[in-house]
């Protein structure tokens, strides 16, 4: 069962957050890697010296948003893949390669890989969306990172 | 473990001796202590003898011997281009045969063993007993007057190895070669080896400690300077207060400013974290993510995935006989049935998928923009809040401003509070490098300690390989000096051991020539002589062989020729009585001439019964006559095989002379 990896760098880069409490999970920092690059369409190799552990389900506050955070990750999978609903049996196993629902975070080991290859990605896209500057305080963090999606992919 | 050989017996075919086949052994099968062979001059003995030295010794395998010399064994004045040695063994209570077939037409010898396993082409004597079946050794238990005359010299016999082997001092030396085998194994994968290499190691883990020490020094004084400085601007923060409040008005209106400051600054925390909640959902991000998640469930729904029924009634309907529908389901149709089941996604696929979608209709089914615009009105709500938090900070700071240009006291304060505040971000900057995760860089420029603590537990992996690499080198050369050691002194030790007894023997056959073994080397070395008489070098022989062969745990077979013929009468006796104590089995090859004062003590010596054998090659009537008339006697086309010791002892010398 393969656990969430976040960069090392990436835990780094939101320590303010973490000091003010804002964020109290390391999968905070990792949902907004992964959401950029979900909405950048990237994703990146990092090696596993790179990255720390996290945890292999949806933790705390993302518990009850696992389904919704999965169902992100196929629409991008199969977008990426150049799968259609019209081509029923390469969606059929194309989410039978990414999904494992006896897993607690329902992703196979290969879903797993690619779900943190966007995080891994989305900590540069943060990196350039933020000029590498930290971010200070939660309300300019949040408010940055919302208008960033929105010129990639649309409010 | 101890070997034990004894020889039951041989047979020679087509060979220059006559044919003839001698039994070693009792009427029980068990072999007999000691078997005297009388073969007049001109018999064959001295090729007998070297049959049975290249027959145990296998020297003649694998083309070793030369067409001339395999010639030389055809027997003359025949036609036969065949001809045929076995000897048959009792290895350890296994009984072995050793053949050797000459082939005189295309001058070959081709070997064949047969042990338990059956007969296979080819010299194999059981592996625990090679040591004593090669050329080198076989000639110290088959032996002639000639190796007498070797024992003495240093460019003919190996005295030493026949010591090593027999008491087993040799394994001391494999086993040194065996150590550094395992050394060797062991490193083959290990690049540093060697001192230097080590040293290289241990420098740079010294360093990279030396590094992590440094980093933590520097790190810990800018802690221990942040913590000072904090305590500074806490202090310069009270001084600032106390020196504002000092106005009643001032002190009033700022307390106002600063309240509506604090609660709009809480304010913003709460809206943020509020916010921040709403963002872990994707779809509130953004509506192209809301889209996106309800396409997939709708398009899924439009696919009918997942299907209502699953890979595993398809499964198990494969493994009824007849189909839902009633009709039968022959192997054809079970196989196809099988194979598109593989099309349908399992129960738990088909529960998860149904319960993604569930989630995504929940989320979104009632519009998929709301969440959308429901974060959207946060950050629109937050945005104004963070505008009147800032308004109302500027407005403290605005206060704060005309109070310090009024009080240079206060400006003072806010200075100083200014320069500890540009302290502690210098501080709190310098810090950060400290939790660099850069592995690029060189160790004296790297400043991440965990980067450096990484590298830190490399080096000491590294040099625990090669210190191990080291200390077992070190273990073996222990090892193998104390293995050299050993193995000099218990050679030391036992030649020293079987000089003295082997002199003990010589002084008792010889009390009057003052011969004695000064020291066992590749041949032994005299005490103060290079060599004596025939006589006194057999003897000398006798007593060393006796005396090694008494004292090793192994019992091998003695064959010799002539054993009394070149000793003075007088010692004969000695010899005789000697011999039936030296081994388990003594087999001699004899004239006519050594049966005096040397048969009769020899047999009054020996416990058992001794065989006596003649063997003579046809020719003079009267022998042969005289030997049919004996009870048991063997008749080959050229020679005639007695037993018995009335035979043996009435063989006249003349005849014999005459032959």
């Amino acid at each position: 069962m393969q656990p969430f990896r976040i960069r090392k760098d990436a835990r780094a880069w939101f320590k303010e957050l973490y000091n003010d409490k804002s964020f109290k999970i390391g999968f905070d920092a990792f949902y907004f890697c992964f959401v950029a690059g979900v909405s950048t369409k990237r994703k990146e190799t990092v090696s596993q010296d790179e990255t720390e552990e996290l945890v292999a389900y949806f933790p705390d506050r993302y518990q009850g948003r696992g389904n919704h955070l999965v169902a992100l990750f196929l629409t991008r999978e199969l977008e990426e893949l150049g799968v259609t609903m019209a081509d029923k049996k390469e969606v059929h196993a194309t989410i039978a390669k990414l999904v494992s629902p006896d897993a607690p975070n329902h992703l196979s080991d290969d879903g797993v890989r690619e779900f943190n290859k966007y995080a891994h990605a989305g900590f540069e896209v943060l990196m350039d969306w933020f000029n590498a500057d930290k971010p200070r305080t939660l309300e300019t963090f949040l408010r940055k990172f919302k208008s960033c999606v929105g010129d990639n992919v649309g409010g | 473990m101890a070997a034990v050989m004894r020889i039951l017996g041989w047979k020679a075919e087509g060979l220059r001796c006559p044919d003839h086949e001698i039994g070693c052994s009792n009427e029980d099968g068990a072999p007999r202590t000691v078997t005297l062979v009388q073969m007049p001059n001109g018999t064959g003995k001295t090729t007998t003898l070297e049959l049975l030295r290249t027959a145990l010794s296998g020297s003649a395998s694998e083309g070793k011997w030369d067409r001339a010399r395999i010639r030389e064994y055809q027997k003359k004045s025949s036609d036969r281009e065949d001809g045929l040695f076995e000897v048959r063994l009792l290895l350890n209570d296994r009984r072995v045969t050793i053949r050797m077939e000459f082939d005189f037409e295309n001058e070959r010898i081709y070997y064949k063993t047969t042990h338990t396993a059956g007969q296979r082409d080819g010299f194999h004597p059981p592996s625990d007993f090679r040591r004593f079946m090669n050329e080198n050794f076989v000639n110290f238990y088959v032996f002639d007057g000639e190796l007498a005359q070797h024992l003495l010299n240093h460019e003919e016999s190996d005295a030493e190895i026949v010591v090593e082997h027999l008491f087993q001092i040799r394994s001391l030396q494999e086993l040194s070669r065996r150590v550094g085998q395992y050394w060797d194994d062991k490193t083959q994968h290990v690049n540093a080896t060697q001192e230097r290499g080590l040293n290289r190691r241990r420098n740079r883990l010294v360093a990279l400690k030396k590094r992590r020490r440094q980093l933590i020094e520097e790190r810990d004084a800018l802690l221990n300077e942040q913590a000072t400085v904090e305590k500074k601007l806490e202090n310069k923060q009270g001084v600032y207060d106390h020196e504002i409040m000092k106005e009643e008005e001032r002190s009033e209106e700022l307390k106002i400013a600063e309240s509506k400051a604090d609660r709009l600054q809480a304010k913003v925390r709460e809206e943020a974290l509020d916010t921040l909640d709403t963002m872990r959902d994707p779809h509130a991000i953004s509506s192209t993510f809301a889209r996106s998640m309800m396409d997939l469930k709708t398009g899924l729904d439009r696919v009918k995935l997942p299907e209502s029924a699953a890979r595993e009634f398809f499964e198990e309907l494969a493994d009824e006989s007849d189909c839902v529908c009633g009709r039968p389901i022959d192997d054809e149709i079970r196989e196809i049935i099988r194979s598109r089941a593989g099309q349908y996604l399992g129960s738990d696929d088909v529960a998860f998928l149904n319960s993604m979608k569930g989630a995504i209709q929940d989320a979104l089914g009632a519009s998929i923009e709301e969440p959308a615009k429901d974060l959207n009105g946060k950050m629109s709500a937050l945005a104004v809040t963070v505008g009147e938090e800032r308004a109302a900070f500027n407005d403290v700071e605005a206060l704060r401003l005309e109070a310090e240009q009024s009080d240079p006291a206060v400006a003072r304060a806010r200075e100083e509070i200014n320069a500890l505040s540009e302290r502690l971000s210098e501080i709190d900057e310098d810090l950060e490098k400290y939790d660099s995760k850069d592995q690029e860089q060189s160790d004296d420029r790297t400043f991440g300690i965990e980067v450096i603590e990484k590298r830190i537990k490399n080096a000491e992996a590294k040099l625990a390989e090669i210190t191990e690499t080291i200390e077992l080198k070190a273990k073996r050369d222990t090892l193998r000096r104390i293995l050299a050691n050993a193995h000099q002194k218990a050679r030391d030790e036992i030649t020293r051991e079987i000089c003295a007894e082997a002199n003990g023997r010589i002084s008792d056959l010889m009390p009057h020539n003052k011969i004695l073994i000064d020291r066992i080397e590749k041949c032994l070395i005299l005490q103060g002589q290079e060599a004596g008489s025939m006589g006194e070098t057999l003897s000398v022989a006798w007593g060393f062989l006796a005396t090694l062969f008494h004292r090793s745990e192994h019992e091998l077979p003695f064959v010799v020729d002539s054993p009394a013929g070149a000793i003075d009468l007088a010692i004969r006796p000695k010899i005789g009585e000697l011999i039936p104590n030296l081994t388990g089995q003594f087999i001699a090859f004899t004239i006519s001439s050594e049966r005096e004062r040397f048969v009769a003590p020899l047999k009054q010596a020996c416990s058992e019964e001794v065989q006596f054998v003649t063997l003579f090659r046809k020719g003079p009537r009267e022998l042969e006559d005289q030997a049919r008339t004996m009870d048991s006697f063997d008749e080959t086309v050229d020679g005639l095989n007695v037993s018995g010791e009335m035979f043996f002892n009435d063989f006249q010398l003349e005849a014999e002379e005459g032959a």
